[in-house]
């Protein structure tokens, strides 16, 4: 689905990520770890073509991102709130976005059925412009605008960000259930390692742009060995 | 101590501001534009002494200058909306903070009134009163001549102060200068009986008595920095009080009619809700109508006597509304780029959409005029010729802006503004935008008769609209090509 191939990024002379070769296949739901400045945000938007790379390429479904526009058609994705049209209501926000993706009102209406648990009734119907929003409401709209057009491949940039602890749960349940009903690869990006473990079937741990652990989650030697690394990081203020 | 923390801050606030922070050109034009105002300033100060003397033989240029004092306080205002910030701007950071906040916006006006742009109103009144004051009242006439000079130009600082806090609460209270310095020109032009007379006085209570009239001018402007003061703070309590999500039950109006436009239509009811909920481009919207308002007015009252000066009216009455809208383009996107980015040839429809709606917007000032085509002061053809010329001929240069823009320009923000969008080539485009075709529609005039020089208006027109795909095209092609310095800009001013 995504490949990396030497792809280096710097930033005032300061390389924030050199990745020599990544492969993401499909189906693969993967969780990126790794503290502030490791390069997450930089990769996600590499791969979108936002940023322009200093050397190597990114191609979905064999095709180089830069440049060109056939990935955009099934690849969904929400990084941070310019991701939002803020002066929208969710509702013509969605409407919006989904005829991009050639979708009807009806078809829009029809997806946003399958989100209402998410929702929790705090979304649609609020008579609210999505910049009068809370945090985590418009963190809610961002993923299920990504999630819309029901994409083969979704991104998100710490998707858990500014959701209550219910939240958190129902997005941990409903990505799950979104890769195993569409088989779409899905790449999350967190500093929550817990969640990231709950949910994803294979972790990448960047460090300072370089992918130092390619780890399966479900082996409990690969849990541990994230639990240590992340405890090794955590220093003792009091 | 905090104080002199607070004002470095403001310094360092100034000197960092991302408009000029690494952009040479930017700030070598504003300091351009600085020195040629003071420029023009210090001209008028050694001129209008003679030119008054020569117009008004019977009065003196202290007489005069005190007379269409209105005048000088409009300009200065009018410099002061294009230039100079809100005192509540970049409050923020500071409020919550443990620093007494009477201190801080007391400091914060201070700056405000501190500024350097008032000493510039020196270059005009040193020369003058030197001129025109000290041969009858010798030196200390001089110098309490432009004492009280620069204390009106302090109090008008303060009302300045006043109307932008009112301004960034409702655009209506836009209406407020225009009706204060418009009412008080007016009044002086119509009435030699009563305000002209007052104003006069004050002239020559300026030149003979000039201490006296400071010392009256001192409680005023006590009392102007009080109101100013108090509506700060209340404006301040407001705005930080106010959290996003009080915004309360929005008004929807969906534009449901340029759904029959497909994905063109999309992007143009997106324009629209840009425009209209938006306060920082609803104000635009809004000083546009009042612009044309006002140069309809000014020619339908024939105040333009010259061939150039009043094509270049009528031309502006054309082209201010998309050049006001178009000059931005991309800057406000520059908000949620990202998103548009990432769906399939949006860029290009989203230029088509606001190409499209501006044509559409631009039929507002040809309504505007019909009144001067009844009175018979502009021919229909004319019109009509300038409509065409202004959407196929203006609009796709100020478009050209769409590759060059990569500032993100903020939507809402009044307490922690940033500023205008205002690059080299930005003014550059502006500028020849507004100038080029009064130019060449005075050019026209004296080589063509009125028939053909609307026709060579309507069919350069018409070619630039009948071609829009293409030079959209072009655009969209220019911007992909410099897509990624201008993400990295959009990023870095949001």
């Amino acid at each position: 689905m995504v490949e990396v191939t030497d792809l280096t990024k710097s930033f005032n002379g300061t390389t924030v990520l050199d990745i020599d070769r990544l492969t993401i296949a499909d189906g693969d739901f993967v969780g990126l770890l790794g503290n502030n400045g490791a390069g997450k945000t930089t990769l996600f938007r590499l791969m979108f073509d936002l940023l322009r790379p200093d050397t190597g390429a990114v191609t979905i479904d064999g095709v180089g991102v830069a440049g060109t526009e056939p990935w955009k058609a099934h690849s969904g994705v929400y990084l941070d709130s310019s991701f939002l049209i803020d002066y929208l209501t969710p509702e013509e926000f969605f409407y919006f976005i989904g005829k991009t993706y050639g979708m009807s009102r009806a078809d829009v209406d029809a997806r946003l059925d399958t989100f209402v648990q998410f929702m929790n009734g705090e979304i649609l119907g609020t008579h609210k412009f999505i910049r009068a929003m809370s945090m985590g409401n418009k963190q809610k709209t961002g993923i299920i605008a990504a999630m819309l057009h029901t994409p083969r491949l979704l991104v998100l940039d710490e998707p858990f960000n500014f959701l209550d602890p219910s939240s958190q749960i129902c997005i941990k349940e409903m990505l799950a259930g979104y890769a195993a009903s569409t088989g779409a690869t899905v790449v999350i990006s967190s500093h929550n390692l817990n969640h990231t473990i709950d949910v994803c079937t294979r972790v990448l741990l960047l460090e300072k742009g370089h992918i130092i652990k390619d780890l399966r989650p479900a082996d409990d030697g690969s849990r541990r060995e994230l639990e240590e690394y992340f405890n090794i990081k955590e220093k003792n203020y009091a | 101590m905090i104080t002199i923390d607070l004002i470095r801050h403001r310094y360092l606030e100034y000197r960092r501001n991302p408009q000029f922070y690494g952009n040479t050109l930017a700030k070598v034009m504003m300091y351009f534009a600085g020195l040629m105002f003071a420029g023009y300033l210090l001209l008028f100060g050694f001129i209008t002494p003679s030119m008054f003397g020569d117009l008004f033989p019977a009065y003196e240029p202290y007489h005069i200058i005190g007379k269409w004092f209105a005048v000088v306080l409009a300009v200065d205002m009018a410099v002061r909306f294009m230039y100079q910030k809100s005192p509540s701007s970049g409050i923020k950071p500071y409020y919550l903070l443990p620093i007494n906040r009477r201190r801080l916006v007391n400091l914060l006006m201070l700056g405000n009134v501190a500024s350097l742009y008032n000493l510039m109103w020196l270059c005009y009144a040193v020369p003058f009163a030197a001129i025109s004051v000290t041969r009858f009242y010798g030196f200390g006439g001089f110098m309490s001549f432009v004492c009280a000079f620069m204390l009106l130009i302090l109090f008008n600082n303060l009302l300045f102060i006043t109307f932008r806090v009112l301004i960034n609460r409702s655009v209506w209270f836009v209406v407020l200068p225009v009706v204060v310095y418009l009412g008080m020109i007016v009044a002086v032009a119509v009435s030699d009986g009563v305000v002209a007379p007052l104003f006069v006085t004050l002239g020559d209570e300026m030149a003979s008595h000039g201490w006296m009239v400071s010392a009256a001018l001192l409680p005023l402007l006590a009392l102007m920095w009080l109101a100013a003061y108090r509506l700060v703070s209340s404006v301040l309590r407001q705005e930080l009080a106010a959290t996003s999500a009080v915004e309360g039950r929005a008004r929807v109006t969906d534009y449901s009619f340029f759904d029959r436009f497909g994905d063109v239509g999309a992007y143009m009811k997106l324009e629209m809700k840009m425009v209209m909920r938006n306060k920082n481009c609803r104000t635009q919207f809004i000083l546009g109508l009042v612009v044309i308002a006002m140069f309809v007015g000014l020619l339908f009252a024939g105040a333009y006597e010259t061939t150039f000066m009043h094509s270049f009216a009528l031309v502006y009455v054309f082209s201010v509304f998309g050049i006001m809208i178009l000059s931005m383009t991309m800057s406000y996107e520059g908000n949620y780029i990202d998103c548009l980015l990432v769906r399939e040839v949006s860029i290009l429809t989203l230029l088509k959409a606001k190409y499209y709606l501006q044509c559409l917007f631009a039929v507002l000032p040809l309504l505007a005029v019909i009144p001067l085509m009844v009175d018979g002061s502009v021919a229909p053809g004319t019109c009509l010729a300038l409509y065409l010329f202004t959407c196929g001929a203006i609009f796709p240069l100020v478009l050209q802006l769409a590759v060059y823009n990569k500032r993100s320009a903020s939507l809402n923000e009044t307490v922690n503004v940033k500023s205008s969008n205002v690059t080299g080539i930005n003014t550059l485009i502006t500028m020849v935008a507004l100038f080029v075709p009064s130019l060449l529609l005075t050019l026209l005039d004296a080589l063509l008769d009125q028939l053909m020089t609307n026709l060579v208006l309507a069919v350069m027109g018409l070619a630039g609209m009948m071609t829009s795909g293409r030079w959209l095209g072009n655009i969209y092609g220019r911007f992909n090509k410099r897509k990624y310095e201008n993400l990295e800009g959009f990023r870095a001013t949001r």
